[in-house]
């Protein structure tokens, strides 16, 4: 079966919901354009702002300033999360102009979307209309970034909605017809008003991401935490799998709260099986960072045939008709149907007798699982309340699983 | 022409360890199973499912720990003992993508520590002013002298030999295991405070009364230490080996032996895989293997079969040797065999080999090797006065391991057929265990 990959989003068409958000931190166009050579759906340009002089930012900015990256290890596994130290540094905006026209010429039917920061009226304005003149699709602007202005106590914009309500109008006013995207933290509270306020403002999308910052580790022969920057460290920014829970749970508040913005997701996804979880919770857009940066750029496709096999699977035309599929699904802890009953099964086929589900019920759990001489877990369905524990504990996949019960 | 003496160098080991990459992603296929079957189907009764949880986490030292509480010498056993049919048979992950490597894991841990700069020693408890003497350094008797140790005992050790390690350093080619890591592991015996005696034939040097006023208790684990020759026309002349002397001379880094170019081998065991193996990796092309059954009668590791076989060995299954035919210069020039026909016994599962009348062959041979088993050293066990079982054995009582003289403690192949290092480990620390509970009840 044929199914389309693309999508409309704000009115602009993207061949795929996969997006390159600002890899690498430092880097001429040809890296950015081999990303869309390599079929991504559209790319994020580096912040651009009027207080970077020009001229382009060389590899040696970046001297001095690295390690940026520590993968996050987990017993055998190596990496299932990347932290970095995003280096604070813009691009110009003539850069920016420069690489918006260098790609939309080469790549017309990908979406180069231009990031942009501001800390000032003249500065939203103007950097948002010369984006939007040198032909950008889209313009993100960040509001993640401090206010400037205040020499002692920095404000993440984000965290103040009167001036993120300002510079959404300064930024519509300058991006004219373009579309503009605000990138927001995930983690605000009070997002009803905030969806109100930024679409009275002009703003046509929302991209999220996870704004709590972490550690990856500690390196434990010299005590130095991850990743040590000339002997010290600092707060990461984390991305990966181990953050996509958290972004799935954002994008559920997020998307029952939301019925009139766009909403795009920065992080959380690391193969296309958390790509369909996070549309079906409502992202359309889907932006990569660290992903990429492990995977490289050919990681597009195995997300564009993941998706697509799975969509074949399901007899579903369109990617489009996945967004926030799972969201009638979610409601709040107090109105969950607390009236059905299940219990744990076991498919006796494939299990190997190993007894985890025996030790983790008898252990911690309701004492409903009975283990045989002969090593055969059996259920106790008078005593399991099927709280999943021992489901989640199983080894063997699709080996345990919640069976509806009559009462 | 009579054989040539020929200049042997040891060989190199061939074992290779997994790196800490491989070893972590093996780990990580544990299920670590309730009540883990692995644990039960190896004789030392490690903990494997433990051990592996700890490597997990990338805690190699507690991991190394919990493997060295019932079992001293794993870098020894990881690479000789059968483990594929023992833990590893029994893991229950084998049905999904072969069950763990537990030898390879576990070896990992025995490199780790050889390697560190501060390796392991356990911590010694407070004496219970008790003296153990133990006549033999192998398996047995070096897991007996550790248990002993620990248990607060002090150790007394004596080994005929040269150097301590038994079948250890004797009987294990090289190309499995090299020298260091059996020295390593057997020094650590050492290091523990145990003292060695060596070249010392514990009877004729020191008697029994003399021994019972120095000592609380005495532990016989002299193994099997005579090999059997069979009684063959002409076996008394011309190059007339043992498996284990060749083993044996194998083992040293230079050796002058008198080996020809069309060996014949007696017997079906480990042993005689192992010189076969051996011997074809110098570079005797010729080398024929006489077992009177069939393969699944073989008394052999899965593993050694194998690499026997990689290498090429020919086997001459139901067929033994009846007859040496030297020439007048003492030199063998041919062996005569006789085919054998199996007959299954009613009451029991074995099955009997016995020769067809006028099925004899010749085959060209110059040197004969026997490998059919050991027999027990009847000096000490006469001089101590010891009852022996019917089988030839010391015999002892299963619940204490005493000999009929109650002071006389016995364990190992000296006692029972004793399979695998790991079975002779666990021999030796169980009977430990046991001398210790009488001691403290005396």
């Amino acid at each position: 079966m044929e199914v389309n990959l693309g999508l409309n989003f704000c009115g602009v068409n993207f061949p795929n919901p996969f997006v390159v958000s600002k890899v690498p931190p430092v880097g001429d166009v040809e890296i950015i354009a081999a990303q869309l050579e390599a079929g991504w759906g559209g790319v994020i340009l580096r912040n651009a702002s009027l207080n970077t002089a020009a001229g382009k930012q060389t590899i040696t900015a970046l001297r001095g300033k690295a390690p940026l990256y520590r993968g996050v290890d987990y017993e055998e596994k190596r990496i299932i999360d990347l932290g970095w130290i995003e280096p604070q540094a813009p691009i110009s905006v003539e850069e920016a102009e420069s690489s918006i026209r260098t790609l939309k010429e080469r790549f017309p039917d990908s979406v180069v979307i231009a990031g942009m920061v501001g800390t000032s009226r003249e500065e939203w304005l103007k950097v948002s209309r010369r984006l939007s003149q040198a032909g950008a699709d889209m313009i993100e602007c960040d509001f993640s970034i401090s206010n400037g202005n205040s020499a002692d106590v920095k404000t993440v914009i984000a965290h103040d909605l009167k001036l993120m309500e300002k510079a959404s109008r300064y930024v519509r006013e300058g991006a004219r017809s373009t579309p503009v995207i605000l990138k927001v933290p995930g983690t605000l509270p009070e997002r009803e008003m905030i969806v109100e306020t930024l679409k009275e403002a002009g703003a046509n999308a929302l991209n999220l991401f996870y704004e709590p910052k972490g550690v990856p580790g500690i390196n434990l022969t010299n005590f130095i935490p991850f990743p040590n920057v000339g002997g010290k460290s600092t707060l990461s920014i984390m991305g990966g799998a181990a953050i996509k829970p958290y972004v799935l749970g954002i994008l559920a508040e997020w998307g029952i709260a939301n019925k009139r913005l766009g909403l795009s997701v920065l992080g959380g996804a690391y193969n296309w099986r958390d790509c369909v979880e996070l549309i079906l919770m409502g992202a359309s857009i889907l932006q990569f960072h660290g992903a990429v940066l492990q995977r490289g750029v050919r990681f597009v496709d195995e997300l564009k045939s993941g998706v697509s096999d799975y969509l074949s699977e399901k007899m579903i035309s369109s990617v489009e008709k996945l967004v926030g599929k799972s969201l009638p699904y979610f409601v709040t802890e107090e109105n969950l149907p607390r009236s059905s009953l299940v219990a744990a099964a076991i498919d006796e086929e494939i299990c190997t007798h190993c007894g985890i589900c025996y030790q983790i019920c008898e252990g911690l759990g309701y004492h409903a699982i009975n283990f045989s001489d002969q090593r055969k877990p059996m259920i106790d369905k008078k005593k399991c309340v099927g709280d999943g524990l021992c489901v989640a504990a199983c080894p063997v996949f699709n080996c345990m699983s919640l069976r509806r019960v009559s009462r | 022409m009579p054989n040539m003496p020929k200049v042997i160098k040891g060989f190199d080991e061939e074992t290779t360890t997994l790196s800490y990459p491989e070893a972590l992603e093996e780990a990580g296929r544990c299920y670590l199973c309730y009540n883990a079957p692995c644990r039960e189907a190896l004789p030392a009764k490690t903990d494997i499912a433990g051990f592996i949880a700890r490597m997990r986490s990338r805690n190699f030292r507690g991991a190394l720990r919990l493997v060295k509480e019932t079992n001293f010498f794993p870098g020894i056993t990881s690479r000789v003992s059968p483990y594929d049919q023992q833990c590893e048979e029994a893991c229950l992950r084998k049905i999904y993508g072969g069950p763990v490597r537990i030898a390879e894991l576990e070896r990992v841990l025995a490199e780790y520590d050889r390697n560190s700069k501060n390796p392991y020693l356990p911590e010694i408890p407070e004496s219970i002013d008790k003296t153990v003497a133990i006549v033999g350094s192998g398996p047995t008797g070096l897991s007996a002298a550790v248990e002993l140790v620990l248990n607060g005992c002090k150790v007394i050790m004596y080994e005929s030999a040269r150097i301590a390690g038994g079948v250890f350093t004797k009987g294990i080619p090289s190309y499995l295991i090299s020298d260091e890591v059996i020295e390593y592991e057997v020094n650590g015996v050492l290091e523990l405070g145990v003292d060695l005696v060596t070249g010392i034939n514990a009877g004729e040097s020191i008697n029994l009364v003399s021994m019972k006023r120095s000592f609380d208790a005495l532990l016989l684990a002299i193994g099997m230490g005579v090999p059997r020759k069979l009684p063959v026309q002409g076996s008394e002349k011309g190059d007339i080996f043992t498996g284990l002397e060749i083993l044996e001379s194998l083992k040293l880094k230079e050796k002058r032996l008198r080996l020809g170019e069309n060996i014949v081998i007696v017997g079906g065991g480990n042993v005689s895989l192992d010189v076969t193996a051996a011997l074809l990796k110098l570079g005797i092309d010729t080398v024929t293997l006489l077992y009177r059954r069939d393969r699944e009668h073989m008394p052999v590791f899965k593993s050694r079969y194998r690499l026997a076989e990689e290498m090429g060995v020919k086997i001459k299954f139901r067929t033994v040797l009846k007859e040496i035919i030297s020439n007048d210069q003492r030199t063998i020039t041919e062996v005569v065999c006789q085919k054998n026909e199996l007959k299954e016994k009613d009451d029991s599962q074995q099955v009997v080999a016995e020769p067809i009348e006028g099925s004899e062959f010749t085959l060209p041979a110059d040197t004969v090797i026997f490998s059919i088993g050991q027999e027990l050293d009847r000096d000490l066990v006469e001089m101590f006065d010891l009852e022996t079982t019917e089988e030839g054995r010391i015999k002892v009582d299963p619940e204490t391991n005493q000999t009929n003289d109650s002071f006389i403690f016995a364990a190992g192949s000296c006692v029972e057929r004793i399979d695998t290092l790991v079975d002779a480990i666990a021999r030796g620390q169980d009977t430990a265990r046991k001398i210790v509970r009488k001691l403290l009840e005396e």
